[in-house]
């Protein structure tokens, strides 16, 4: 018979503790319900519950070529401005990039029609001509996150002409890696019926599977870890919240669009195809992606997998590449402290390395 | 925070820290933690803070049972500790399944205004189908052939839908095995003092036996038919509403949708007009010719 020792006025005393602890700050808790502050921006262009931004610069522009910012459909795109601490998108800023931002907004139930060719060659193809008049550019420099790593992808092998330099964010490319949890649970869904029953997919649905990712990790663990958080200092506190508040603020997705994501990159693996897929009535060839890539991902994500990110280097072999792993998670790339002391400089730098007339006074 | 909301925390908090049964408190926090948000507080702050507030209790309970399992020289029986902890998972698991696949929200709402209950139990849905299965066969001879094919397919669905949830929650019983079998091992020559650390070792566990099993094309099977049989209910469900609509001469959503995929292909159609104009002009719109 196997014992196990256990220090059971040690384990009991912190149940207390912690329990007596959560007591007195969950009353108050609502103190650090503070309103989103987002960086000042215009918005550009709407269309439907799209909306285009522009970002108030905060120094003088360091490069010409703008930086257009095309966030996933899934989720709101401001984590990437959660707070002024915790902003990419205002750090951007100090390196003097011009930041445009893409909010595709609320998906309603009229928008069940709308297919990736109608988001490529239609919203996005409209907002990126909307960031070229207005930044008086030829070309924009377009950085996908996540899903709008993918879209942006496509959109590089449409509009060539339109795109100077591509940024990827924790960018799933080849989906058939091993350990792409998110590719396999939707193996076995039908589509068609996904689609017929709710039109746009909901937000609350779509979490619940980004929760089956990692079950006790997102539920139990997070709830260990929330717990002690919200016994912490303030500025924890807060931080903690406005996570949790943007992580429950998932849009639907437009159903027809969702299918075509599912079908060609998940199933069909269409980024890694040889022979190319077919997509906004053209014949897309990943390995004639032209613009300069730079790639990076999180070496800890566990929602997009590492492999899956890297596999973009075998579409640009030969080609301008560059690919940096830091050692974060999925969000943490958007958001992490390290990640936004490093990114910045290093997306300005491989930018400017690449902008063809620098502009006077500019390092 | 919402002062109703805060109340009944403090009230709920109050009971179980005075051990009475907490049932009035619980009740009236659900209730509070349920209604439409107000603009004091968002739900979903109120929805995490409820959880954590649970497991703290839980870890509680945990706690003062593994002091009462403790023999006098501290240590436990690693049999009566897995038993113990396995006991609490299957609770876990069961609340995980009936809360992530519920009855189909139509036929909840249908059984909470039969029944007078909520509809989670686990077994509502088997006596339903027993219920459904038996009332079909006695009104058999007197129902016309169309609606008796009609009832027998819902029935179908219903009974496919339970026997997809029961196959899931088979695979994630499988997964608590595995899981309990690899924390086992960890655990012994081990002292455990730390609640945190015991839990998040259970999690590493359970996480790395999940992504195994994930990858199993059995695990795959059974998640995507447990989807498509939820779907399948719910998808009957919004034709029958559809079809009742459409009997009192309302605008149903299949049409609403139809004028929508209508006024979708309109909108590209214009799309595709505006760009064959614009190929007609010899300025590319977005360069305006000043810059590289």
């Amino acid at each position: 018979m196997t014992r196990i020792n256990v220090d059971s006025d040690h384990i009991r005393q912190q149940a207390d503790a912690r329990h007596q602890r959560l007591t007195q700050q969950l009353p108050h808790a609502d103190k650090y319900l503070t309103p989103h502050l987002p960086t000042p921006h215009t918005t550009l262009l709407r269309s439907g519950s799209l909306q285009l931004l522009k970002f108030e610069p905060v120094t003088s522009p360091q490069l010409h070529t703008p930086v257009l910012i095309c966030y996933a459909l899934v989720n709101r795109p401001w984590i990437l401005d959660l707070s002024p601490q915790r902003s990419l998108i205002h750090r951007l800023l100090q390196q003097g990039i011009p930041v445009y931002l893409i909010d595709w907004g609320y998906p309603e139930r009229c928008d069940r029609h709308l297919t990736l060719d109608d988001y490529l060659t239609d919203l996005l193809d409209r907002c990126t001509d909307s960031v070229r008049l207005d930044a008086g550019s030829n070309k924009v420099n377009l950085m996908g996150v996540c899903q709008g790593g993918v879209l942006s992808l496509c959109y590089s092998l449409l509009y060539p002409h339109k795109v100077r330099n591509l940024i990827t964010l924790v960018t799933p490319a080849d989906t058939a890696v091993d350990n792409f949890t998110l590719s396999q649970l939707t193996r076995t869904i039908d589509l068609d019926l996904t689609s017929r029953t709710y039109g746009n997919i909901p937000g609350s649905l779509l979490n619940e599977i980004f929760t089956l990712l990692q079950p006790m990790r997102l539920g139990l663990e997070k709830r260990i870890v929330a717990s002690r958080q919200l016994c912490d200092n303030d500025n924890q506190v807060q931080h903690f919240l406005r996570m949790e508040q943007w992580l429950q603020d998932c849009p639907d997705l437009a159903g027809a669009a969702l299918q075509d994501f599912i079908q060609l990159f998940f199933r069909d693996n269409a980024l890694m195809s040889e022979a190319g897929f077919e997509l906004a009535d053209s014949l897309l060839k990943p390995h004639d992606l032209s613009p300069p890539l730079l790639n990076i991902y999180g070496s800890r994500d566990q929602l997009v997998p590492p492999a899956a990110s890297a596999a973009l280097g075998k579409l640009a072999q030969g080609k301008d590449y560059t690919e940096v792993a830091l050692d974060a998670g999925h969000i943490g790339v958007l958001n992490g402290g390290k990640a936004l002391t490093t990114l910045p400089p290093l997306i300005y730098n491989w930018l400017q390395e690449r902008e063809p007339h620098r502009i006077s006074g500019s390092p | 925070m919402n002062e109703q909301l805060l109340n009944s925390l403090r009230l709920w908090l109050e009971q179980l820290e005075q051990g009475r049964p907490a049932s009035d408190g619980l009740g009236a926090l659900q209730q509070c933690l349920f209604m439409p948000p107000s603009d004091n507080i968002t739900p979903q702050p109120a929805d995490l803070f409820y959880r954590i507030t649970r497991q703290s209790k839980q870890f509680k309970q945990f706690a003062t049972r593994l002091a009462e399992l403790c023999d006098t020289k501290n240590s436990i029986d690693s049999n009566e500790l897995i038993t113990h902890f396995q006991h609490h998972l299957e609770q876990l698991n069961q609340d995980w399944v009936l809360s992530h696949w519920p009855i189909p929200e139509p036929l909840a709402t249908l059984f909470a205004v039969a029944f007078s209950q909520p509809p989670n139990q686990e077994d509502t849905l088997h006596h339903m189908n027993a219920l459904l299965t038996q009332l079909l066969s006695t009104l058999e001879p007197h129902l016309p052939l169309s609606l008796l094919q009609h009832l027998r397919d819902r029935l179908v669905q219903l009974e496919t839908f339970e026997q997809s949830r029961q196959a899931y929650r088979e695979q994630l019983d499988r997964i608590n095995q595995e899981a309990l079998t690899h924390f086992r091992q960890q655990l012994i020559g081990n002292t455990l003092s730390d609640l945190d650390q015991l839990h998040q070792l259970w999690s590493q566990c359970y996480e790395q036996c999940y992504q195994n099993q994930l990858q199993q094309p059995a695990y795959q099977q059974a998640f995507g038919t447990l989807c498509n049989a939820a779907m399948a209910i719910r998808h009957t469900w919004q034709q029958q509403l559809n079809q009742f609509y459409a009997n009192c001469g309302l605008v149903t959503l299949s049409q609403y949708d139809e004028l929508s995929r209508q006024h979708h292909q309109l909108r590209r159609r214009v799309r595709s007009l505006e760009q064959q104009l614009s190929r007609t002009q010899p300025d590319d719109p977005g360069c305006n010719g000043t810059s590289p």
